[in-house]
């Protein structure tokens, strides 16, 4: 057992493991806790097949950014109704039933299939057998032995180690060399259209998400807001009206019921204990005692 | 390691995802198993990139699955969080309409 097939049945036991457990288990974080080792155990599987910037945005984007998104929204969603969540027991066999028959079907399939053929079928073009081996071509062979045999790749850039980069750049802005089947190395056409729809798109569906889940229905706490803010302005307008007048202004009072009860309060206030504060004209700092 | 070792992995992650789209009530555990689904299919498409003539293509389309799962679950999000707020719950077998 080599340090790859070591590499490879760690990555891909986690990987499984990880995902079972986010289909059994009931509690929301700890799926969300399971998709995160599922999600990073694919990244390395990623890694082993050489895929290096698509590993690297793996775990940027779900890590970084899908599973946190997730999170919070299980933590914005965690009150109302505690009710169970959990699947009756009918409904448990029957999905554990098509669960296993769907993971029969899929691995019966993956194992009846010749690849090597249909590989060579493909790079060949040829359906006879006898093509199974191809002639060498301009790349020489770029990576360990391995049981597809041949790693040639008409593509630069996919094949060699970790070099996928440059590759994937290039095509994103339109440029993909590649060796045709004659051998000779021809200008492909890359992805520059796909990549400025899917740019677009983003953006839009991150315009709609943040219209979605906009607070449509204001709650009487937020309502209440700017009629504090002129509560307090308010506050501060009839102080200095007591301190310079000595009694609150009677028609500014007559507007709202928060002003009535806040220059009833003053007259009390400048009524009773702090007339002498008042009353006093060259006192600078009346207004921050009443 | 062959193709049909990363393609097991592949079904299994594709089974499981399946499995937890179908079974679970909560609203983002649904959209945890759609976020498996994909997954499953961008390992599909990276290990055809690796193992095929597919070359760097695989990794391109695979690349597009990973933004369009971002986008995805942003909107998904959105309609939970505006779910929650019309109804209290997240219970997906509550959710016959999603407006009152």
């Amino acid at each position: 057992m080599t340090v790859l097939q070591f590499l490879f049945a760690v990555f891909a036991s986690t990987t499984c493991l990880g995902a079972v457990m986010v289909a059994l288990t009931q509690n929301i974080v700890r799926m969300a806790f399971w998709l995160m080792v599922s999600v990073a155990s694919a990244a390395g599987l990623f890694f082993l097949l050489h895929a290096d910037f698509l590993a690297a945005a793996q775990l940027l984007v779900y890590l970084g950014g899908t599973v946190v998104i997730l999170v919070f929204g299980v933590m914005l969603t965690a009150g109302g109704r505690t009710r169970s969540l959990s699947p009756t027991g009918g409904e448990t066999i029957v999905a554990a039933a098509l669960a296993l028959s769907l993971i029969m079907l899929l691995l019966f399939t993956v194992g009846s299939v010749d690849w090597e053929r249909l590989n060579t079928i493909a790079k060949t073009g040829q359906v006879s057998p006898t093509a199974a081996q191809p002639k060498n071509e301009a790349e020489p062979q770029l990576t360990e032995s391995s049981p597809t045999g041949d790693e040639n790749s008409p593509v630069l850039g996919a094949g060699r180690k970790g070099d996928t980069g440059h590759a994937l750049g290039s095509a994103m802005i339109g440029f993909r060399p590649q060796w045709n089947r004659e051998n000779q190395l021809v200008l492909g056409t890359g992805y520059l259209l796909p990549f400025e729809i899917i740019s677009v798109h983003l953006l839009v569906v991150l315009i709609g998400a943040a219209y979605l889940a906009r607070a449509k229905r204001q709650l009487p706490s937020s309502r209440r807001s700017p009629d504090a803010t002129s509560t307090s302005l308010l506050w501060d307008q009839d102080s200095a009206q007591l301190d310079s007048s000595g009694s609150a202004n009677p028609a500014l009072s007559q507007s709202s019921p928060v002003r009535d009860d806040l220059s009833r309060s003053q007259n009390l206030v400048s009524g009773t204990g702090f007339s002498m504060f008042t009353s006093d004209p060259q006192s600078p700092n009346s207004g921050e005692v009443s | 390691m062959s193709l049909g070792a990363y393609l097991a992995v592949s079904a299994v992650l594709f089974a499981s995802g399946l499995t937890c789209m179908m079974t679970k009530r909560h609203a983002l555990g649904v959209l945890m198993g759609v976020e498996l689904i994909l997954n499953s299919a961008c390992l599909n498409l990276i290990a055809f990139a690796r193992y095929t003539s597919l070359g760097i293509d695989g990794q391109v389309f695979a690349l597009f699955v990973i933004v369009i799962a971002a986008a995805e679950a942003a909107v998904a999000l959105a309609i939970a969080l505006n779910y929650y707020n019309n109804f209290l719950t997240v219970d997906v077998d509550r959710g016959d309409e999603l407006k009152r």
